[in-house]
């Protein structure tokens, strides 16, 4: 095995000469050692094995009406080490035992190590090693489980449980982010003030975070990447109770790769303002008690209704094996197939194609965040064309196939699928105004006075609803939320608008519950999205008790 | 939380924590706005149907500082510091309110711990909002478990203890100065590499860390008693453990751990690193140190490992709370008056000593977590029961407070330990104290007896539903035969059951040993110390240690792979 590409690029990466990244040096020896020697009596020797080493630098910030609620800095090396026995067909994955075994050192978690943060070569061998030991053992074990589980069973498929990728060398170095800038602190204190302004807020946040991250990685394929991606998020929260006690927030975030591509502060204390009067608005809107009838979802709502009901069906989770029948069950109920069963089936109207593009970084002036040049398998990353006029092609994957995807899409992203930056490409549009004109007219004819439409939403939870008249007025409704609305509904989609509307968020992939838990932030996703109009969609009050808004007045009112 | 608290589950190991003393009158702006939001929140609650009798705020800042590594290399370095709030708010009255124990609902969910974060600067307004609303939350509450415990008092038996929910106190005013927190982590980090660097030589060692910490804890308390308190403690901390494993797999580890209120309490290096290769020794003798069965018979237990047992086996069954709860053994209750240790032994417990026998003790404080004044408890004098440890919710013939009602951050205080010292009156040397033991073996014809040195901890269970058992985890263990060689052994933990044991010491050394921990129960984790001489025991148990089913590693170790 050569590095010669990674070498010369730490060269400029890290101002370090060529071959003396010693982490890099650590795992190739102990990967090589291991290829070659490691084996436990007759049993099956390793035949893939992956480093992943973690370096993570980051701080983290919040404050609360000026004042600093929390403030740390940290900085860590994680490792996680992959290793398959038997063959690409068949191997230790995929596998779900209950028996999480022992104690100590080789457990559920083998092959998680936290390592030393001196790049001291024969100390990281030494982690490097007994994870590696540990990971063997356990899918040592994990093999011999499954093969027994699966001794008296008829398997229903017959998909390989790991897919071959061709093993590139990619080096992707961002430059930092600089953590030791005093800003964060002010930033996050005199956005947070601006709440103290608005007595009606019953609570309210602002939380910084940047970091840094440095990911190496190896398999015994041959693949490696070093990559530094920095991160900078904010979010602001705040949250209050309508006079009858519901419950009503709403948050503003924003992402990037550094400070600058953060809104101006003068722009978060516009937005701070807005949102604080946004709610005190809803504190006296009217809520709506069930509506059936088109629903249209503009701005950040097109892009959240079709992040969670959507794209995260585009995430699936391969079928898992268990050696315990009832765990096996209860797999199964909680396992979503998402779209998988829909493959060459239509999802949306034929007018609309889907594209999940991790190589772009803007649309316009908008930056996407997204994007990486590979993904955490070592899989080039590509562009996807998901759904064209309207028809499933594929969903996203890992290198653990699934029915009818037997390759990697390149989105396996910490330790789960997820999509990257997923643009919504339409070949028939028209403009908002008509829209919503299609809109009221829809609804009218079907009995109701107005249309619904959306657009701030969270889940379910419509933040900023409105009835909107035939005669084009408005009246805003406190958090509608929308009932039973599910990926079957994209279907329904009758018009889509001209302008999109870029929408970035951070949210979990969806791990397969073999996998070792999540590392690290989840990742970032940008959605391009055009206002969505659905022809029919339930919205119903929020269900449940609240409890009544405090006795007291706020303190901010300084009576 | 829940549920180590139905099984009543406790647990020392090693910690610390310990006030710095010196008062200093000061204003506190964190103090100022408490009080402001208890007026104001307090004035508005007042007019409700049911108002509140009783309202108090306890925040807490912990600002810490810990650097860790692991064989001669630095794995963590950072500094935190937050705040947690804590809420006492109570409708009904003194007599009868809403913190009652409900009854026969074991799964009642008891409000024990809260997790609020609160501003960690000074800013009133911002305080005072976090305040503002959590008092409302509490309040409503309050209302809810109020009318729970109504009923449920009126539906179940007539309780066996009926003495009031909580007691009346002295409101105190006291302002210490913030103890500040000294650290050089940059010095600290170096310090770290060279304390775990000789372990690097062994490649049968799977783990060598050191973690050095330092913790300054600032509490302010205020309560519509009027107290207002603000209370300072810092403390310092180094811990050294490593692991090994024998050929059978059994995890074998070693823990070194000092603690001090100032970082040049600390041990110099030149202790630590004797200690890092003592404990090199006693790890490779371990490896080949036999395994011992269960067995029953005579031992000494070290200074040490007499402080956890007396910790574990007396110190929580005196905790004035258990006596109470109708779920717990209340072994003692009963007792008071009687003798229930051998005459020549006293039992204290002492948060306002700072230092005994050369080391400081970290069960020190001068104000509880419910603002009352730190004191002595004298809990056995010459082997008669006494007293027992009182936070301010009283038990039948004890009704106040004796300044024990502790817990962690932003958990709700019970009785819980400071400072234990058994106190011995009629001490011999550790030489005669081990002719006695060779006595009780010939005496008992037993093949040899039992010598517990080295301990990492224990834990015991107080409650009704399962055996009332202690277990005490010894590293350290020899036999000792009849012609008083002794010969390290290993795989076996220390058990038995309170009663039969205290009847069972026959004697005690002029030594005296300090064990500092931080101890665990349903208050959260708390900072104590336990004192005591060596003990003679005609009979103490042991059970088999669990065991790691894991082999050692396939590979040697890259530096051993030749």
């Amino acid at each position: 095995m050569k590095w010669p590409l990674l070498a010369c690029l730490l060269l400029a990466g890290f101002g370090a000469r060529a071959g003396e990244d010693v982490v890099f040096k650590a795992m190739q020896d102990e990967m090589q050692r291991s290829i070659q020697k490691l084996q436990l009596e007759k049993l099956d020797r390793p035949y893939f094995i992956s480093y992943r080493v973690v370096d993570t630098q980051s701080k983290d910030m919040s404050a609360t009406l000026g004042s600093l609620l929390t403030n740390s800095e940290n900085r860590a090396r994680l490792l996680t080490v992959t290793v398959r026995v038997g063959d690409y067909a068949f191997d230790n994955s995929n596998f779900l035992s209950l028996s999480g075994g022992g104690s100590g050192f080789a457990t559920m978690f083998a092959g998680i190590a936290a390592l030393p943060l001196d790049d001291n070569y024969h100390e990281l061998r030494r982690d490097i090693w007994l994870a590696t030991d540990g990971a063997y053992k356990k899918a040592l074990e994990d093999i011999s489980g499954k093969r027994a589980a699966l001794q008296n069973k008829n398997r229903a498929d017959d998909i390989a449980d790991f897919s071959k990728a061709m093993p590139v060398s990619v080096t992707d170095l961002a430059p930092r982010v600089d953590l030791e800038g005093q800003d964060a602190a002010r930033l996050v204190r005199e956005t947070s003030a601006v709440f103290r302004q608005a007595p009606s807020i019953q609570a309210s946040q602002v939380h910084f975070s940047a970091d840094n991250r440095l990911e190496r990685y190896l398999n015994s394929e041959g693949g490696t990447f070093t990559r530094l991606i920095p991160r900078v998020s904010l979010r602001i929260t705040a949250s209050t109770q309508a006079p009858d006690g519901m419950p009503l927030s709403d948050f503003v975030s924003a992402y990037g790769r550094t400070l600058q591509d953060l809104p101006s502060e003068a722009e978060l204390q516009s937005q701070i303002r807005s949102m604080a009067l946004g709610l005190n608005k809803l504190q006296a809107a009217s809520l709506e008690d069930r509506y059936n009838g088109p629903v249209l979802f503009e701005e950040q709502a097109a892009a959240e209704v079709f992040a969670r009901n959507f794209a995260e069906a585009l995430q699936v989770q391969p079928s898992l094996i268990s050696n315990n029948p009832q765990l096996e069950d209860a797999l199964r109920q909680q396992q979503s197939a998402g779209l998988l069963n829909k493959l060459g089936a239509r999802v949306l109207p034929d007018f609309i194609d889907v594209v999940d593009d991790p190589t772009a970084s803007r649309e316009k002036q908008t930056l996407l965040l997204g994007g990486y040049k590979v993904d955490e398998e070592g899989v080039v990353a590509k562009q996807t064309i998901v759904v064209r006029g309207g028809i499933l092609k594929t969903v996203l994957s890992s290198r653990t196939p699934v029915r009818g995807v037997p390759e990697s899409t390149g989105n396996l992203r910490e330790r789960g699928v997820a999509a990257s930056n997923v643009f919504v490409n339409a070949d028939k549009t028209i403009a908002v105004a008509e829209l919503r004109k299609q809109l009221v007219e829809s609804a009218v004819r079907r009995g109701n006075h107005f249309g619904v439409v959306i657009r701030r939403l969270s889940g379910k939870t419509a933040t900023l609803a409105y009835r909107i008249y035939a005669d084009g007025h408005e009246e805003l409704i406190r958090n509608a939320e929308l009932s039973g609305m599910n990926v079957a509904n994209f279907k329904d989609i009758v018009a889509v608008s001209d302008q999109r509307y870029v929408y970035t968020e951070a949210t979990p992939p969806r791990a397969a519950p073999n996998m070792n838990a999540q590392i690290g932030e989840p990742p970032l996703q940008s959605y391009v999205v055009p206002a969505l109009l659905f022809d029919d969609l339930s919205i119903v009050k929020v269900p449940g008790n609240s409890s009544k808004p405090p006795i007291a007045d706020s303190p901010l009112l300084g009576k | 939380m829940d549920s180590r608290h139905a099984v009543g589950l406790i647990i020392l190991g090693f910690g610390a924590l310990v006030p710095q003393g010196q008062t200093q009158a000061a204003t506190s702006r964190v103090l100022d706005a408490e009080k402001a939001e208890l007026a104001h929140s307090l004035d508005q609650l007042k007019k409700q149907e049911v108002p509140p009798y009783f309202l108090s705020y306890e925040i807490v800042e912990t600002h810490s500082a810990t650097v860790s590594g692991s064989f001669g290399t630095l794995t963590h370095s950072s500094e935190n510091k937050r705040r947690q709030l804590h809420i006492d708010l109570r409708v009904g009255d003194y007599t009868l309110d809403n913190t009652r124990q409900v009854r026969g609902n074991p799964l009642n969910p008891v409000d024990r711990f809260s997790n609020i974060p609160m501003p960690i600067e000074d800013d009133p307004t911002a305080i005072r909002n976090v305040l503002w609303l959590q008092t409302d939350k509490k309040y409503k509450r309050a209302l809810e478990e109020l009318t729970t415990v109504r009923t449920n008092s009126q539906v179940k038996v007539q309780q066996e203890d009926n003495s009031a929910d909580f007691s009346r106190e002295p409101a105190q005013q006291s302002v210490e100065a913030a103890a500040p927190l000294a650290v050089d982590r940059k010095a600290w980090e170096d310090k770290i590499r060279k304390y775990t660097a000789p372990f690097q030589r062994f490649g049968n060692l799977y783990q060598a860390t050191a973690t050095l910490s330092a913790n300054q804890d600032t509490r302010w308390f205020v309560s519509s008693d009027g107290a207002a308190i603000q209370s300072s403690q810092t403390y310092y901390r180094l811990i050294v453990a490593a692991f090994s494993k024998a050929d059978d797999g059994m995890e074998l580890p070693r823990y070194e751990s000092y603690f001090s209120f100032t970082p040049a309490g600390l041990p110099d290096d030149a202790t630590v690193l004797k200690a890092v290769d003592k404990m090199i020794v006693d790890l490779e003798a371990l490896r080949k140190a036999p395994l011992v069965d269960p067995f029953t018979g005579p031992a000494i237990l070290s200074g040490r490992a007499t402080a956890v047992f007396f910790h574990e086996v007396f110190g929580h069954r005196i905790e004035g709370h258990r006596q109470k709860n109708e779920n717990e053994g209340q072994t003692f209750r009963k007792m008071v008056g009687q003798p229930i240790l051998p005459d020549f032994l006293s039992v204290a417990f002492d948060p306002t000593l700072r230092r005994y026998a050369g080391t400081d003790l970290l069960g020190s404080y001068t104000y509880d977590d419910e603002g009352v004044r730190a004191r002595r408890v004298d809990a056995v004098e010459n082997g008669i029961l006494k007293n027992f440890l009182m936070s301010r919710a009283p038990i039948d013939g004890y009704p106040n407070s004796n300044g024990h009602g502790r817990a962690q951050p932003g958990f709700t205080p019970v009785a819980r330990q400071s400072n234990l010292l058994v106190l011995n009156s009629k001490a011999m040397s550790r030489s005669q104290l081990k002719n006695l033991l060779l006595e009780q073996i010939k005496k008992q014809d037993k093949p040899f007896g039992l010598l517990f040195d080295q301990i990492e901890g224990g834990f015991t269970i107080t409650g009704r539903t399962i055996p009332n058992a202690f277990n005490v985890l010894p590293i350290m263990v020899y036999r000792v035969y009849p012609d008083g060689r002794e010969e390290l052994v290993r795989g076996v933990d220390l058990i038995g059951t309170p009663l039969t044991v205290f009847s069972k010491i026959l004697a005690a050394d002029d030594e005296t040993s300090v064990f500092n921990g931080i101890c665990g129960a349903e208050s959260g984790a708390v900072p104590v110390s336990a004192t005591a001489p060596a003990i003679l025991v005609s009979q103490i148990e042991v059970q088999k240690k669990p065991k790691s089913q894991e082999r050692a590693p396939i590979l040697p170790a890259p530096f051993e792979d030749k």
